[in-house]
């Protein structure tokens, strides 16, 4: 009987092991299955940015940009006059003398007026009739009421057009592979 | 018993033997065997072709995966008539008659059509047919559509370059090695919207014939922008003609006339023809040469200054200095300038300029090339010369890769740094005083020259019809960027009162595109500053009136 128990205990001794190896493998397996299904998923979105990305930078096309500034915006290439040379020709900017007497803290009674570059946010209508496209400026009476007209009129275009506008490439708003 | 005990040993050695068998293909199967997956798993982000990207990472050519719509005829469910109806009211550049074709052709597998938008792919996917698949396929796509489209060229159906980089990096751009890596060109994306726009608005309001025009780095010959006049869409290239598809800044030769100028008189300077800006050269009637007569444009029939020949674009007058240069100092400073082969360049769309040969270059030939007539360029030749012209004197290959910030660009001289700096402040006074005044972009302290010479077409000048040239750099006291534009048989327009020579056509648009380029290149404008042309202006007795 004693012989067997050794037997019997060297078998187990084996099985345990190999039970413990085999568990140590399956373990590996499915971290290395892990790891590929996160290579594929990463691979998957990066392919998914690339498709994003090529609609982005076709909508944004530099063509498409020339277009809008050429037909709204309207914005021209900075003279050479609109370019500072130094800081001393900056600080040469600043209107009016400093108040004398005015201690800290004390506004001085005329304080001279200063012209902001960038102003406060001006309200816009509610999101529902905003067009993506504004013009500037639109005059409702006088010689330039038309023109104002006619230049919201082709905003107004510009926005529908963009909206009806369709990508030449894949989006990922859906599939319509379907499975097929 | 015994017998009992040597099968227990067996069954025991059987056992011991069975566990390191056991580990063993353990270890085969988590180590060796699971390399060869891992490795036979092609899956990447990378395209199937790598990108061309500009300068600043901009892209201008990718590949994406884009929808095909094919049919298997023979499965077909529904009534072709039908069904090929409905198709073409989703797609609109097929018509119901070709669907029906296709959805009722023998074969096993026919195309719909190829490259179709996702919205059109989903409407077509809501059909419902089965015998109608949606295929992704990897298609070649140029996000700013024409925007250097003779540079980039295009691929055929199967992704293999034809025209343009496309072709000349093929193997590069489809090398499994190197394709998830963008290709880095020297363009700037941005300046060549701006070359482009200005030069199609005048080849438009000229009606011209075709129109080039390039922008180049003078320190690297890096070109940030090349163009031709008119363009095509590469997504589409079988939708344009042939001679949308032209590549004139590097395929086409022209004799460009007057900018010819600048050369000769450097040529002059450089080989002590012309000691002193003071020295008189006579122009008071045409010269008469082999029964052939040399004209002034704008005659003034006196004896004119080195200065006064230039802006005035005397062509007696450098054709005097040419013949004191001499046969064989001119064609020497010509090969130096890479004019007698093509340029060394990475695009294999280039031609080969064409010059006499040397048993027909005597001294009319000499003269007349003096002043740009009897030697046909490509544009990319004129911007590579002028580089030379005004950094210094080095001649750099031109390159559309962009080159890693203080590399060194090889290169050899051509002229001496002192004769590079009177053409500095030659070419500023013919935009200061001469020809090329509707160029001086303020503060950019432009310098240029103005070329106007009649086209040659089949070997025959063709009177009335002009190639009008401007061959420019700014900022002419430390000079970093050559534009060379050109307008192929502009017509005169009201814009130009009527007038097809090229300071009256190019020159005003090239002033335009340095203003819009200049500060994108990092180039300020400063109307205190400018070249000192003191030196040169008591040498001339008046300003020219075009």
């Amino acid at each position: 009987m004693r012989n067997y128990t050794g037997l019997a205990l060297m078998i187990f001794t084996t099985m345990a092991a190999a039970a413990g190896c085999y568990t140590i493998n399956l373990k590996v397996s499915a971290e290395r299955s892990g790891i590929e299904t996160l290579r594929r998923q990463l691979v998957v979105d990066a392919r998914s940015m690339r498709d994003l990305q090529a609609e982005l930078r076709t909508r944004a096309r530099l063509p498409e940009m020339q277009r809008w500034n050429d037909q709204v915006l309207k914005m021209s290439a900075p003279a050479a006059g609109q370019f500072m040379r130094s800081p001393v020709q900056l600080a040469s900017f600043v209107t009016g003398p400093a108040v004398e007497g005015a201690g800290p803290g004390i506004a001085p009674a005329t304080a001279p007026a200063v012209r902001y570059a960038v102003t406060a946010p001006v309200p816009v209508a509610p999101a529902g009739t905003a067009g993506v496209v504004r013009t500037a400026y639109s005059p409702q009476h006088g010689p330039d009421a038309t023109k104002a007209a006619k230049a919201q009129a082709l905003a107004d275009a510009l926005s529908d057009s963009l909206a009806a506008d369709d990508s030449v490439v894949a989006t990922s708003r859906g599939n319509p592979d379907g499975g097929q | 018993m015994l017998r009992a005990r040597q099968r227990l040993a067996v069954y025991l050695l059987m056992f011991v033997l069975v566990l390191p068998v056991l580990m063993l293909r353990l270890g085969d199967l988590s180590m060796l065997q699971s390399a060869p997956i891992a490795a036979g798993a092609p899956m990447t982000s990378a395209p199937p072709r790598a990108d061309l990207i500009d300068r600043n990472g901009v892209e201008l050519a990718r590949t994406f995966d884009a929808y095909a719509i094919s049919v298997e005829p023979r499965k077909l469910a529904s009534d072709p008539r039908l069904l090929s109806q409905r198709i073409a009211a989703i797609l609109p550049d097929k018509t119901a008659d070709e669907i029906y074709a296709e959805l009722t052709h023998r074969g096993y597998f026919r195309y719909i059509a190829r490259r179709v938008l996702p919205s059109e792919a989903k409407r077509i996917n809501d059909l419902g047919e089965p015998a109608i698949f949606l295929r992704r396929e990897a298609e070649r796509l140029y996000p700013n559509l024409n925007l250097a489209s003779h540079v980039l060229g295009y691929t055929d159906s199967v992704g293999k370059g034809e025209v343009g980089l496309e072709k000349a990096f093929n193997t590069r751009l489809s090398d499994p090695a190197q394709r998830g890596t963008p290709q880095v060109l020297a363009l700037d994306a941005r300046v060549q919207q701006a070359l482009e726009s200005e030069l199609r608005g005048v080849y438009l309001d000229q009606r011209a014939d075709g129109a080039a025009g390039i922008v180049m780095d003078v320190n690297t010959g890096e070109v940030l922008a090349m163009t031709s006049q008119p363009d095509f869409n590469p997504n589409a290239p079988g939708h344009t003609s042939d001679q949308s598809r032209y590549n004139q800044a590097t395929f086409a030769t022209f004799e460009l006339g007057s900018t010819f100028k600048s050369f000769t008189i450097a040529s002059g300077l450089d080989a002590g023809v012309i000691d002193s800006m003071q020295k008189k050269y006579d122009a008071t009637h045409p010269l008469v040469v082999d029964r052939h007569t040399i004209h002034d444009d704008h005659a003034l029939n006196r004896w004119l200054t080195v200065p006064e020949i230039f802006i005035h674009s005397s062509n007696i007058g450098t054709a005097r200095i040419a013949a004191e240069i001499g046969r064989d100092r001119q064609r020497a400073m010509l090969d130096k300038l890479g004019f007698f082969k093509q340029v060394d360049f990475e695009l294999q769309e280039r031609s080969r300029p064409q010059f006499p040969a040397l048993s027909n270059w005597g001294e009319l030939a000499t003269m007349t090339i003096g002043y740009g007539h009897g030697i046909s360029i490509t544009p990319l030749h004129l911007a590579a010369g002028y580089a030379a012209l005004v950094n210094g004197g080095m001649y750099h290959n031109p390159t559309l890769l962009k080159l890693a910030p203080g590399a060194v660009v090889p290169g050899h001289r051509v002229y001496q740094q002192s004769t590079s700096d009177t053409m500095r402040a030659l070419l500023r006074l013919v935009v200061t005083s001469g020809t090329g005044r509707k160029a001086d972009a303020p503060g950019y302290r432009v310098g240029g020259k103005t070329g106007t010479a009649e086209k040659v077409i089949n070997g025959r000048y063709i009177h009335g019809e002009n190639v009008s040239t401007f061959a420019s750099a700014f900022p002419m006291d430390a000079p970093r960027y050559v534009v060379i534009m050109m307008i192929d048989n502009p017509k005169g327009s009201k814009t130009s009162y009527g007038f097809k020579t090229a300071g009256m056509t190019i020159a005003p648009a090239a002033g335009r595109v340095i203003e819009r380029i200049g500060p994108l290149l990092g180039v300020k404008p400063d109307a205190a500053r400018d070249v000192d042309v003191s030196q040169l202006l008591p040498h001339t007795a008046d300003k020219i009136e075009e």
